[in-house]
Formats: C-alpha cells, sequence, structure tokens
C-alpha cells in the first residue's frame, strides 16, 4: 500500500495506520490526562473529515457535560468511564449523536485508566466541526490574548464566565454562537456488545457480526467483526465510508500484516482488497452514508 | 384482501391465526378494554397478533392513558416499541412528547412511568419477542392470570402484593404466575430505552416510490426492530411485494387504501415474513408507523424495503 499521510494527502483508497504510526496528542483544552493517537483522516476535497483515535485516560482527567455539532462513536478497549449516571467498561461502545448531552466523565472508579477507541464524524446535520490542527492554534491564542484560561475541560472567561472549552474554541474559531443541530435522540445509546450474539456473516465460511445499531438514514451502522484463524472477508466496493479498527489478533491486507490496533479507512466509492487472518482477528465496524451516497446496506463486510 | 373473510374473522384471525397473508385492522374494530395488571388510568386496544402454529406472537395496540395512571419502574423478557401520538408522558426522569418514538429492549428496566404530566396520552404499543426470543402470552392468557392472581392477592398501583404483604412489579407477577417460576431475564444489551424524537429526523425520498418518503428512526439488533416511519402524499402509493421479515404498519396519520378498502388512523396491519402484499395507496394522504421484525426462522430485515 503506498504511504499516504491521513491529514495532508488526497485520500482516494484504501488507508490502514498502525497505532504507532499516528501522530500523539497530549494535553488538550480538558486539562491533562490524556494520550492519544491519531489514525486519521482528513481529506475535505474528497469528502473526508473524521477523526479517528485511540486514547488513553487517567483519573486526573474530568470532561464537563457538554455536546457537538458532530457524532461520535466510542469503543472502550481497556478500562472503565463514568458518563454520568452509566459505567462504560471494556467492550461497550457508546454512539453520541449529534445536539445529544452527555457526561460529566471520569475514568471509572478502581482504574488506573481507561483505553477508548474514538471515531468523530459529521452528524446527518453535516455540520462543521474544527479540526486538530485549528484546536491546537486555538488552545494557545486563547489564553495567550489574555481572553481566559483553561480550566478542568472549561474555559474561563476573562469577566470570570464559564464555558465548556471545546464550545469555546468553537466560538473563537468561527465568530459566532454555536448553532447545535435539533437532537434525534433524547440520550447517547450504550452497547453492550459482549452480550451480542455472534451471527454468521452470509456467504463468507468463519466470519461471524455483531449487529449493534443502524441509526438515522445514513448511519453509523455499527457492528463487531470476528474472522476465525483463516478466513477472509472478500473485496469490494462499496458506495458508503467505512473505518475498520482491528481490536483485537492481526489482519493481512495486501500482503501487509496490522495488528491490533490498528485502524483502517475505505473511502466512499474505493475498490478494497480482501482481509484474511491466519490467527484470528476482531474488528469494529462503523459505516457511513456520504453526501450524495447511498446508506450502507444492512450488513456489507 | 387475500382469501376474503368478513371483517369479524380477519380479527379473529389477528388474534388466533392462521396469519398466512397480510390482515389490516380497523381501529373501530377490536373494541376498547380497561387494561390490565395496573389498575386505573388505561384504556386500549388490542390489534393482535397471535399464530401459535406459524410462531407468531406480538401484541399491537392503541391505548389511551389518563393523568391518574402510574406504573413502577420494572423491565420485560420481551423488546417493545412505543410512539406517542398525542399528549406526552414521562419516564424517569425524561419526558417523552407527541412524535416520539421509544425503543424498550428486553431486560433493560425503565420508569417510573408517570402519566401525571398530561391530563391524555394516545400512544401505540408493540411487545414482542425480543432477540432472547421468550414467547409473548396471548392477551386472553394475561387477562386469565390477572383474574386468578387477583383472588390470591391484589393489584395496587402497577404492583401486585401478595397474601404475605410482599409487593411485586404487576406485570412481572403475571408473567411468572404463568410461566409457574421465576423470570430469568435475559441480559441487556442496551445501557437503556432509546428515545427516537421522530420530529427532528428528516425525510427521505424513497427509491422507486414517486411521492413516498421515508424517516429512518433507527434499526437495533440482528433481528430489529427495524423503525420508520413513512409518508405516503395524495395520490402516492407503495410498491406491493414481500419481504423476509415480519412488518407491522400502523396508519397513524389520514387514510390509506389497502386492496380496495379504506382504513383510517388508528389502523394497523400485518405482513407475515414472505408473504405477498400489495400496494398501499392513499388519496389525501397517510402515515405510517413501520416496524419490522425478524421472520419466525430469524431472517433479519432489510435496511429499507417498504
Amino acid at each position: 500500500m503506498a504511504r499516504v499521510d491521513p491529514f495532508k494527502d488526497p485520500i482516494k483508497g484504501p488507508l490502514i495506520i498502525r497505532e504507532d504510526e499516528g501522530p500523539t496528542r497530549g494535553s488538550s483544552h480538558r486539562g491533562g490526562g490524556r494520550q492519544s493517537k491519531l489514525f486519521g483522516f482528513n481529506d475535505p476535497e474528497h469528502g473526508i473529515t473524521v477523526r479517528a483515535s485511540i486514547a488513553r485516560y487517567t483519573p486526573e482527567r474530568l470532561n464537563p457535560r457538554h455536546k457537538h455539532v458532530d457524532e461520535v462513536v466510542r469503543y472502550f478497549y481497556r478500562g472503565g468511564e463514568i458518563y454520568g449516571k452509566d459505567v462504560l467498561q471494556e467492550g461497550d461502545c457508546i454512539y453520541i449523536p449529534e445536539g445529544v448531552s452527555y457526561g460529566p466523565t471520569r475514568t471509572a472508579d478502581g482504574y488506573d485508566e481507561n483505553r477508548r477507541i474514538v471515531f468523530h464524524f459529521p452528524g446527518p446535520s453535516g455540520l462543521k466541526t474544527p479540526v486538530v490542527p485549528e484546536v491546537l492554534r486555538a488552545q494557545k491564542e486563547m489564553p495567550e490574548k489574555g481572553l481566559g484560561r483553561f480550566e478542568k475541560g472549561i474555559f474561563v472567561w476573562a469577566d470570570g464566565r464559564k464555558q465548556d472549552s471545546f464550545e469555546a474554541i468553537h466560538e473563537y474559531l468561527t465568530g459566532g454562537k454555536v448553532q447545535y443541530p435539533e437532537a434525534r435522540y433524547h440520550d447517547y445509546v450504550i452497547m453492550r456488545q459482549g452480550k451480542f450474539p455472534w451471527v454468521p456473516l452470509d456467504d463468507v465460511a468463519g466470519v461471524k457480526v455483531r449487529h449493534l445499531g443502524f441509526f438515522n438514514e445514513r448511519g453509523p451502522n455499527i457492528k463487531i467483526v470476528k474472522m476465525d484463524p483463516k478466513s477472509e472477508t472478500p473485496a469490494g466496493k462499496a458506495s458508503f465510508l467505512q473505518v475498520r479498527y482491528i481490536l483485537e489478533g492481526e489482519i493481512s491486507y495486501e500482503s501487509e500484516i496490522y495488528a491490533a490496533v490498528s485502524c483502517m479507512l475505505i473511502p466512499a466509492g474505493a475498490a478494497h482488497s480482501s482481509t484474511s487472518t491466519s490467527t484470528g482477528a476482531t474488528l469494529l465496524v462503523i459505516q457511513l452514508g456520504v453526501s450524495g451516497g447511498k446508506p450502507p446496506d444492512f450488513c456489507s463486510i | 384482501m387475500n382469501d376474503v373473510q368478513s371483517k369479524e374473522s380477519w380479527e379473529k384471525i389477528a388474534m388466533n391465526g392462521p396469519l398466512t397473508h397480510p390482515v389490516v385492522i380497523r381501529g373501530d374494530q377490536s373494541g376498547w378494554d380497561d387494561v390490565g395488571h395496573r389498575v386505573t388510568g388505561r384504556k386500549g386496544k388490542n390489534f393482535g397478533f397471535f399464530d401459535a402454529v406459524h410462531g407468531i406472537g406480538l401484541r399491537a395496540a392503541v391505548n389511551v392513558t389518563t393523568s391518574e395512571r402510574s406504573t413502577p419502574r420494572h423491565r420485560h423478557i420481551f423488546d417493545q416499541v412505543r410512539f406517542i401520538l398525542k399528549g406526552k408522558v414521562k419516564y424517569g426522569r425524561e419526558i417523552y412528547n407527541e412524535g416520539d418514538c421509544i425503543y424498550l429492549p428486553e431486560g433493560v428496566p425503565y420508569g417510573p412511568e408517570d402519566a401525571s404530566v398530561c391530563e391524555e396520552k394516545l400512544g401505540l404499543t408493540m411487545q414482542f419477542p425480543g432477540p432472547a426470543r421468550f414467547p409473548k402470552p396471548h392477551p386472553e392468557e394475561l387477562k386469565r392470570a390477572q383474574k386468578e392472581l387477583a383472588q390470591i392477592g391484589r393489584f395496587d398501583g402497577g404492583v401486585f402484593v401478595w397474601p404475605d404483604g410482599r409487593k411485586q412489579d404487576g406485570s412481572e407477577a403475571v408473567t411468572e404466575y404463568l410461566m409457574g417460576d421465576n423470570i430469568k431475564y435475559p441480559p441487556p444489551r442496551y445501557s437503556d430505552i432509546v428515545g427516537m424524537r421522530s420530529k427532528n429526523h428528516p425525510w427521505q425520498p424513497l427509491k422507486g416510490a414517486s411521492g413516498v418518503s421515508v424517516k429512518h428512526l433507527g434499526y437495533f439488533n440482528d433481528v430489529g426492530p427495524n423503525i420508520k416511519l413513512v409518508k405516503i402524499e395524495p395520490g402516492a402509493s407503495t410498491q406491493p411485494g414481500s419481504a423476509p421479515c415480519q412488518q407491522v404498519r400502523y396508519i397513524i396519520e389520514g387514510e390509506a387504501i389497502y386492496e380496495d378498502e379504506r382504513y383510517q388512523a388508528v389502523s394497523c396491519m400485518y405482513y407475515p415474513a414472505h408473504a405477498p402484499y400489495s400496494a398501499t395507496s392513499s388519496d389525501n394522504g397517510t402515515t405510517l408507523l413501520v416496524m419490522q421484525l425478524a421472520s419466525p426462522e430469524l431472517d433479519p430485515p432489510p435496511y429499507c424495503l417498504i
């Protein structure tokens, strides 16, 4: 596979980024207690403005209750995290729709850290959210200009007013109030994926699927895929965008081996090769319809 | 309609089978009952649909709930979908309004239900076997259990009080009485009920059916429910066809025409899996709530087949 920078280069075909290949991001506008590896992927010219990452959070990190103009799917890879009344633990998956408030969040009691896989993407309203370089710039400029200070996940303006730090950054960058989309769902949706059964994938021996949920007219369509040793998913071409995180085991794609945790992006309309495994693998698959394209099928892997 | 029969017999078929072809039950056909083990504040009518021979057992109903109604926090061994046509209701801390749709997965506690937030709520309920496939008891069985239990203890404000004073959720007591054993709830796949604000979902044109549009509210599990709203503009029509899944279609607004018969809101259609069905049209426009479930053989619903 040709080397492509998932943040700067055109993304015209499938890309797989290993955990140790992505840039690292440390403390943020919400303070310390986070270390994340960014997989990608940003190519607005080809309609790709998503953020895939894996992050490690410690109890130092506290996120206030807040909401986004985009959507998020998170998968709890190790440890646990508290979301208001709920505790998410290893294997749990959460869909946070655009405009839905959530949190406050913190690492769950009894854990030194939690590791989560994160996928941010434009929601059905298509509203843009600031990308990482913009966020980093605002994070630097806002205190430098004497506008206020970042403190435990919030921004304290010079006049003492407090605001969710990401919302403050968003407004700093756009120069206006954030217009949140009307929430389509009352709350986020937590899927305890370990409680879902494995369903054989039609016509593909040794591959099984857990169907967690399919939301809206274009997704996310969220699935866990288990590949037995020596199994293979077919090559193909789909009209929707897909990310496939390798959660456990390793896969082989175009003669290269990718171990957990790696992240594969398949742009809408791009042909992809088959994925095989000699020792077995488990994938988190998120499928998303794109503007002007067809929605994902219920189950096409 | 296939196998032309009297309206009365359609209703009998809907409640007892054989459900081998589509049936449509008018809202005024099936009679209203004071409903059940929660004692006060609800009147409802059951549309069906039960056919033990063909492995079909789901309850589709329309209910009017008054402000006196209260239900304790509880859970079920089956799945439910509810849709609020008029009024509102509070489950726990959350208020659900007109146009809201709620998926209540098996094993997930919900409530307490507080109906005092409005004088009267008109809502739809569908109860059906969830992914764990616990069968949904026939309404007549539930009535019998309720009657017999009332001779043992008493139903009081949504709970059943046993002669020794022990209190139990009314629905749980009825279910255990019928099962003759303690309920073993399926482990919840979702952490909570899922509320869908259908008014905030956009209408999407349905491919291949001019004048028909869809709101895709959510598709859960490998067996559904796949929940959609379908709007048929005046003079438009859905396609005839057959689907690998079971379908319940509530006519929630306007009037639908099916095989030359006119059905007003609220009426309810049931299409068995794999059974051919005719087109649905409307002269003046209509809106349907469509819920699709896996066939008794567990063939899943396609993403969007209307």
